[in-house]
C-alpha cells in the first residue's frame, strides 16, 4: 500500500481502488486518462477550465523533491498540479500543471494565431451551451478561431451539430462541440 | 436530458457499426470530459508508428477533410486547405480520451521537432495507463524517441509487479506519460 501511495503522488490517478481506470484486456494502453498542459500561470488557466468551462477539481497539490524531478528530467523544480474532471469521470481529465523554479526566459510565447497550423495541439469537449460559452470566451478575450458553425450540414437534423474553437492563454486550442438533434420522426 | 444525440460531425465521428459511448456534460459543468485531444502532426504516417503500431490504438476515423465548412472551423476562411484526419481509440465505441492525428496536406513543415529530454513550461502531455511499461519502453527507445525518464519507481528494490512511470516525446514534441500501476 505504501508503494501505491508513493506512486499516486506522481501518477495523480486519483481515487485508488474500485473507481480507478483499467487497461482493457488485450490492449496495450488505456484510453487517454488525462491531457496535461504545463501552463505559464496556473491561476489564469483555472479561470478558463474551472470557472468558465465548469470543470471540477479532482486533485490540487504541490509536488517537489528528487522523485518528481527524476520523472520530469529536471533538477530542483517544483510542480503545482491541478487535475480537473467533468462530473466524476476518471477518463479524459485535464491536468493543469505549473512548473516552479524554471527559467521562463527560454520559454516561447504562446501562440495567439486565429487559424490552426501544424504543431498545434487541441483539447476537444462536448458542450450543451455552445453559444453561452462562446460569449464568455469572447468577453474574456481569448483568441477566437471560429464562432459556432456547422461543419457537416445534415438535412435530417432538427438542430444541427455545431462547433467552435479558440485558444487558451497557453496557445492550446479548445474545440467545443454541441451535438445536434434529429428530426422527431 | 434524454434527447437522442446523433453524431455527424468530424469532431465526434463515430464508426457507424459500433455502439458509441458519447461524452455527456455533467450537471454543473459546461463541458464533458475531454472527448479527444488533437495533434496537428508533421507526418501522419510517422505518428501512426507510435500511436497505432506501438501503443496499439485503432483508427475510428480515417478521412480527408476539405471545403468551406472545414476551413471555417479551423480559421482558414477563404483558403482551400485539406487535412488528413485519423482519430485513434483504444476500445471500439469509446469516445472519451481519444487521440486525433491531423496532418495538413501539401505543407512542408521541415524536420521533426527536437526536444531536450526534460519537461518545461509550454509542454503538453498525454497520459495513458499500461500493464507493459517495460515492453513499450524498449520499443520507443529502439525507435529513437526522446526519453525524458525511463520506467522508474522510487523503491530501488521494486519488482516487475510494482508501479512505474515513464515519459517520452513523440515526433511532434508531445509528451507521452505512461503509468503502470502496482499489480498487487
Amino acid at each position: 500500500m505504501l508503494k501505491r501511495l508513493a506512486l499516486a503522488v506522481l501518477v495523480l490517478v486519483g481515487p485508488l481502488g474500485a473507481t480507478a481506470q483499467d487497461v482493457p484486456d488485450g490492449h496495450v494502453v488505456s484510453s487517454m486518462t488525462r491531457a496535461t498542459i504545463f501552463v505559464r500561470d496556473l491561476d489564469e488557466s483555472l479561470k478558463l477550465y474551472r470557472d468558465l468551462l465548469g470543470l471540477t477539481t479532482r486533485v490540487d497539490t504541490f509536488v517537489e523533491g528528487p522523485r518528481i524531478n527524476e520523472i520530469m528530467g529536471t533538477e530542483d523544480y517544483g510542480l503545482k498540479a491541478v487535475i480537473l474532471q467533468s462530473g466524476d469521470s476518471i477518463v479524459g481529465n485535464i491536468g493543469i500543471y505549473e512548473i516552479t523554479g524554471d527559467d521562463r526566459s527560454v520559454v516561447a510565447p504562446p501562440s495567439a494565431r486565429t487559424d490552426t497550423v501544424t504543431g498545434d495541439f487541441a483539447v476537444v469537449f462536448i458542450t450543451n451551451d455552445i453559444d453561452g460559452v462562446t460569449q464568455k470566451v469572447i468577453d474574456a478575450g481569448y483568441p477566437l478561431i471560429s464562432p459556432p458553425m456547422v461543419l457537416f450540414p445534415n438535412p435530417d437534423a432538427d438542430v444541427q451539430t455545431r462547433e467552435m474553437m479558440f485558444r487558451d492563454h497557453d496557445g492550446v486550442l479548445v474545440n467545443l462541440i454541441e451535438l445536434g438533434v434529429p428530426k422527431p420522426w | 436530458m434524454t434527447l437522442i444525440r446523433f453524431l455527424t460531425c468530424a469532431a465526434v465521428m463515430c464508426a457507424a457499426n459500433v455502439q458509441a459511448q458519447v461524452p455527456t456534460v455533467a450537471d454543473g459543468a459546461r463541458v464533458s470530459a475531454v472527448s479527444r485531444t488533437t495533434v496537428f502532426v508533421r507526418d501522419l504516417d510517422e505518428s501512426l508508428k507510435l500511436y497505432r503500431d506501438i501503443l496499439g490504438m485503432k483508427a475510428r476515423t480515417d478521412r480527408l477533410l476539405e471545403g468551406e465548412f472545414w476551413n471555417g472551423v479551423v480559421g482558414t476562411h477563404g483558403e482551400d486547405k485539406k487535412i488528413k484526419v485519423m482519430i485513434m481509440q483504444t476500445q471500439d465505441g469509446e469516445q472519451i480520451g481519444n487521440v486525433g492525428l491531423f496532418q495538413y496536406v501539401d505543407e512542408n513543415d521541415g524536420p521533426p521537432v527536437y526536444k531536450a529530454p526534460r519537461m518545461q513550461t509550454g509542454d503538453v502531455a498525454l497520459i495513458f495507463l499500461t500493464e507493459d511499461i517495460f515492453g513499450i519502453y524498449n520499443e520507443v527507445k529502439d525507435a529513437g524517441y526522446t526519453i525524458v525518464s525511463p520506467p522508474s519507481n522510487q523503491d530501488p528494490n521494486a519488482g516487475p509487479d510494482d508501479g512505474y512511470e515513464m515519459i517520452f516525446f513523440d515526433r511532434d514534441g508531445i509528451a507521452v506519460n505512461l503509468i503502470q500501476r502496482p499489480k498487487n
